[in-house]
């Protein structure tokens, strides 16, 4: 092992448990490919431990105290040793595993504030003993077990069982107290001391090891060194401990739990929406992914919580979000009952969509009333229903669409109401919310898409797309507008253009969708990425009829210098100014004149193509969108 | 000469992408000397107190390739390339040495490499309270003539810019490590030297302390004139917070360099130096007296004595001190393009404001939990009370389905009577018993009932 590119050096501390020792080390040896160092401190084992791993330990330094002195005081001798960046904290009866130290140091290197980070600890048996701890204000502390919190967070407190600090903030946080007995407390002392110092503490579920809980002294002996050292650490810690709820009784007051877990987060926000975002396959998740990334943003040590209202591919894309340190729930149901075991947690509620206000917000808010409440529109939805009632033919569902139109219109006017502050993607929609509640903050933040340095230019363009998500069901408005274009748009343009071709983007496409399939027309479906088809298309064209708000599909389109040919409902909000005479028609036979003379005039395509970049750098920039909502958080009293 | 690497992150703010800006430090954090770790933290914290929001980068000779205890950690990255950001140059070593002084001090030729940036050949760093060496390589010359400031810690070095043909206007500043309290607080000092004291490192009783192992027993004579108990030789290799704590809590200091004479003098503590060579004499005039510093350790008991009637000249130097790091922050504003002072002005602003809201926000916090716990504990209370309806509901309910069985019976019991009574009344009302009723009154009278 290369002494000179080590970055950590692992202290263990002994006191008996040579077997344990070793053992340890083995599987250190094991699972650990980073350069490292071992510093074993021994702790005047009664046993010979200290004589016989002397002796017998070529590798690792071992250091023999003449007394038991206890972990702090080792720990301290062993750190005096150390010369790497990082020192590990580790017992003799954790036991590391594959991969295990990759994720902490990947951690600290990524997090200029963080002094420590620490794995998940789990039994034996593989179930959770502790990912971080609380400390209560009676001093006390409690081990977080909730084996649904796979994501990286700041803890009050996190076991030196297995830690690894920086060695910097080690020795600026003092290392560890000497005003303690030989053991508990010491390193509940230290994170506070970090944290003084300005250093937090973390715990990196990325990062697993095994602690098999082999305690060195007798019950009553460990139960007097607690008691002991609970009055030291009261002691030094008054006005820390001060605002913080009891630990002993937690288990009567359950909210009380997740106060503790986040007293230390700057604020704490629940969004809540269908599913899971699925930013790769439409429906709005693209924006409501980039509002959690807002949020996200605004603080790395704030409490994110999103809550799904369905469970629909949550397991494939929650993880993503617990690596950003997102809290993901799904699966509840009964969402009161939830929000009541969080009484009172949360600064701020935002509610997407006006399903999830009324099935979800007014219960959950019930139980927050602290909360600021935020109504994220994502567009009107009440829109949709008048539509399909001003198009449909059938008396019958001409009522039905006036009778959903009603209550949509309803629920969303007490939507914004019941909001503090209110969310829309255009002005438009944001010009309607305020008629309606006039109390109400509403803002505008619509959806940010990147221009990239190099957008290619018309030559090497080849086909139209269409481009939007299909949810694998039939009557959906992205699939009434494909089916449109293919039976009325396309083959007129084929008719000019013999050898055009039309490239259908979108997850989930519909039976009647993939039904499509030609030697023209190609059902591409979901793609990773659709900025490469986008970007080697000439035209994209969605001949919509039902829908609402501004359409996510016509930004991306923008900010891949893409021109478009839509409906009147398909422009909307996209402040597209004079281009929109050549993009927007009204019927069938409009789309087609509009294709075919963006088709063959090239200098004008070339034309709409910069003109479209220019609005999309304007209106719908990640800047443009981040100012936007810098704004919603700022009504919410949140620093960005 | 390869880019500078940073394989190994240097400190907590080089990675901070809200800095406003960025400065280096060239220092000798990789060499273990109470002044190579003093020069570089003082330094670092100095100006980043001066310049919120900007982030520091440490550098070194060899850097992270050279791992050393003494260092606590905080790792320099080794001096390579060409540097990005303005650079303040302050090893705890003279500047100007010959590639071949470098390599003695290290022991390691790839020390030689430094020679260029302490030398004067790389960049326009500025020279913050420098010494310099006795014969100078010719390129520092031009080198400090360059930046608009220019500081050395001794007239001695000014002398010999001077006789190099610097002519420009040169500052004498008193050694740096003055600031050194501004570093730890009294109470993490009072910490450390418990623990060292738990370890066995230092004495329980009131100790002196000698910089230099050799001069132990010479200090035993002393211990008598100091009131103290013991001798304590400050290790070279201990990590840099444990020799403050330390020095910090000697009774008296025997220093045999500079940094150790004005580490013990910004920590307030009495302190004597023995410079034999009388190289670092000039430097510890600038914040001592001629009185405390001594050329043979025969003359250091006079000393020691002599230091108990001195005040101390501390404050003086001090106040110098902080004002040439004000002019040091100035001068990396304006190598880096911040001439907008503003940028750090706002940068502060923004730290005071998002402290006092986050101060608010968790009293807000605080106060949330004493206001809703009330209303958490009145519907734990409610729940709990409608469970315990919906117990005896319950309760009721199967009571009530015991007794069903019974209460069928009952009612068929009460029907069977009702039929009964109606029979019996109906057979009272037949003509053959109404009519027949006074025969048999007048026959029971007879019968005498």
């Amino acid at each position: 092992m290369s002494q000179q590119a080590a970055r950590v050096t692992f202290v263990l501390v002994s006191y008996g448990g040579r077997d344990l020792v070793v053992r340890c080390l083995e599987l250190l040896a094991k699972h650990t490919a980073v350069p490292h160092r071992v510093i074993v401190v021994d702790s005047a084992s009664p046993d010979g431990t200290g004589e016989w791993l002397a002796e017998n330990l070529s590798g690792p330094t071992v250091l023999r105290m003449p007394d038991n002195l206890g972990f702090g005081a080792g720990g301290n001798l062993g750190v005096a040793h150390a010369d790497t960046e990082f020192v590990c904290f580790l017992n003799a009866d954790v036991d590391v595993t594959e991969g295990w130290l990759e994720p902490l140091i990947s951690w600290l290197d990524g997090h200029p504030d963080a002094g420590a980070v620490a794995p998940v600890m789990l039994h034996p048996d593989g179930s959770v003993q502790e990912a971080g701890s609380l400390i209560g204000g009676d001093g006390w502390c409690r081990a977080w077990d909730e084996p649904d919190s796979p994501f990286p967070r700041p803890v009050d407190y996190a076991s030196a069982a297995c830690l690894l600090v920086r060695r910097s903030a080690f020795h600026a946080a003092g290392g560890f107290s000497p005003d303690y007995e030989i053991a508990y407390f010491e390193d509940v002392d230290l994170m506070l001391s970090l944290r003084e110092h300005g250093w937090r503490t973390w715990v990196q579920p990325a990062s697993t090891v095994r602690h098999l809980r082999h305690g060195s002294s007798s019950s009553e002996r460990a139960s007097e060194l607690m008691r002991i050292n609970h009055g030291t650490f009261q002691r030094r810690w008054p006005a820390e401990l001060a605002g913080r709820a009891p630990v002993v009784g937690l288990d009567d007051h359950p909210y009380r739990r997740w106060w503790l877990r986040d007293q230390q987060a700057p604020y704490r926000v629940l969004l809540i929406d269908d599913r899971v975002p699925q930013a790769d396959r439409g429906r709005g998740d693209p924006r409501t992914m980039a509002v959690l990334d807002a949020w996200r943003d605004a603080h790395p040590e704030a409490r994110v919580t999103f809550f799904a209202a369905s469970a629909e591919r949550a397991e494939d894309y929650a993880p993503d979000l617990w690596r950003r340190g997102i809290e993901v729930v799904w699966g509840v149901a009964d969402a009161e009952a939830w929000s009541r075991d969080r009484f009172g947690l949360y600064d701020v509620i935002v509610a997407f969509r006006p399903h999830n206000f009324g099935q979800l917000g007014l219960a959950i808010a019930a139980h927050q009333p602290q909360a600021v409440r935020v109504y994220d529109s994502e567009a009107l939805f009440h829109r949709r229903p008048e539509q399909h009632f001003a198009t449909a033919a059938d008396p019958k569902d001409r009522r039905a669409y006036a009778v959903e139109a009603h209550r949509l219109r309803e629920q969303e006017v007490q939507a914004f109401g019941w909001a503090d502050v209110a969310v829309c993607v255009s002005e438009e929609e944001a010009r309607w919310a305020r008629n309606n509640a006039p109390d109400t903050a509403v803002h505008v933040a619509c959806y940010p898409a990147t221009v990239p340095d190099a957008v290619p230019g018309r030559d090497g363009r080849d086909g139209i797309v269409f481009f939007g998500g299909f949810d694998g069901t039939p009557g959906t408005p992205n699939e009434r507008a494909v089916l449109e274009l293919a039976d009325e748009v396309f083959p007129a343009l084929r008719q000019r253009f013999p050898d055009l071709g039309l490239s259908v983007i979108g997850a989930d496409p519909s039976p009647a969708v993939l039904a499509l399939a030609s030697e023209r027309i190609r059902v591409v479906g979901k793609v990773p990425d659709p900025r490469p088809l986008l970007g080697s298309a000439l035209l994209h064209v969605v001949p919509m009829h039902y829908g609402a708000g501004v359409k996510i599909k016509f930004v991306d389109s923008m900010a891949a210098g893409l021109p478009f040919v839509t409906t009147p409902i398909g422009g909307e909000g996209l402040q597209l100014g004079w281009t929109a005479r050549h993009l927007v028609g009204r019927s069938a036979a409009e789309l087609v004149e509009l294709c075919d003379k963006l088709l063959t005039d090239a200098p004008l395509w070339t034309d709409v193509q910069q003109a479209l970049l220019d609005i999309c750098r304007e209106h719908f920039s990640p800047e443009r969108f981040r100012a936007e909502m810098a704004g919603v958080l700022a009504d919410c009293a949140i620093l960005v | 000469m390869p880019a500078p690497t940073d394989s190994v992150t240097t400190d907590s703010a080089t990675t901070d992408p809200a800095a406003v800006g960025a400065f280096a430090i060239w220092g000798s954090t990789d060499l273990p000397g109470l002044g190579d770790q003093l020069l570089s933290r003082v330094t670092e914290q100095q100006l980043t107190a001066r310049l919120p929001g900007w982030s520091a980068r440490r550098f070194a000779p060899l850097g992270w390739t050279r791992p050393i205890t003494a260092d606590g950690g905080w790792i320099a990255a080794p001096l390579a390339g060409q540097p990005a950001e303005p650079a303040v140059v302050c090893p705890g070593f003279p500047v100007g040495e010959p590639a071949a002084a470098l390599v003695r001090r290290y022991g390691d030729e790839r020390a030689a490499d430094a020679v260029a940036y302490f030398g004067g050949e790389i960049g326009s760093p500025v020279w913050s309270g420098v010494r310099i060496s006795e014969r100078p390589v010719a390129s520092i010359v031009d080198a400090v003539s360059r930046p608009s400031y220019l500081a050395v810690r001794d007239p001695v070095s000014r002398e010999r810019l001077r006789s190099a043909g610097v002519e420009r206007d040169i500052a004498v500043v008193p050694h740096p490590g003055l600031l050194v309290g501004s570093l730890v607080s009294q109470d993490l000092l009072n910490a450390r030297r418990q623990a060292l004291r738990q370890l066995g490192l230092l004495p329980d009783k009131d100790y002196l302390v000698v910089q230099d192992a050799e001069l132990t027993e010479t200090a035993q004579e002393l211990l008598a004139d100091t009131d103290t108990a013991a001798v304590v030789a400050l290790p070279t290799d201990l990590v840099f917070e444990d020799r403050l704590a330390t020095l910090a809590g000697a009774t008296v200091v025997i220093a045999t360099d500079e940094h150790g004479a004005a580490a013990a003098a910004g920590l307030g503590r009495r302190w004597v130096l023995l410079d034999v060579t009388g190289a670092d004499r000039p430097v510890a005039l600038e914040f001592g007296y001629a009185k405390q510093i001594v050329d043979t350790p025969a003359k250091l008991r006079a000393a020691v004595r002599a230091t108990a009637k001195l005040a101390p000249r501390k404050d003086k130097a001090l106040a110098a001190v902080s004002t040439h790091f004000d002019r040091v922050a100035s001068e990396v504003t304006v190598h880096s393009g911040h001439t907008d002072r503003p940028a750090g002005e706002l940068a502060a602003e923004n730290a005071a404001l998002r402290a006092a809201h986050d101060r608010l926000r968790q009293r807000m916090f605080v106060e949330r939990q004493r206001l809703v716990e009330p209303l958490a504990q009145a519907e734990l209370g409610q729940l709990a009370a409608e469970r315990e309806t919906a117990n005896v509901r319950a309760e009721l309910a199967r009571a009530r389905a015991e007794l069903a069985p019974l209460a069928e019976r009952n009612r068929e019991l009460v029907e069977r009577v009702a039929d009964l009574d109606r029979e019996v009344l109906a057979w009272r009302s037949t003509k053959l018993v109404r009519w027949t009723d006074p025969v048999r009154r007048a026959y029971g009278k007879m019968l005498g009932q």
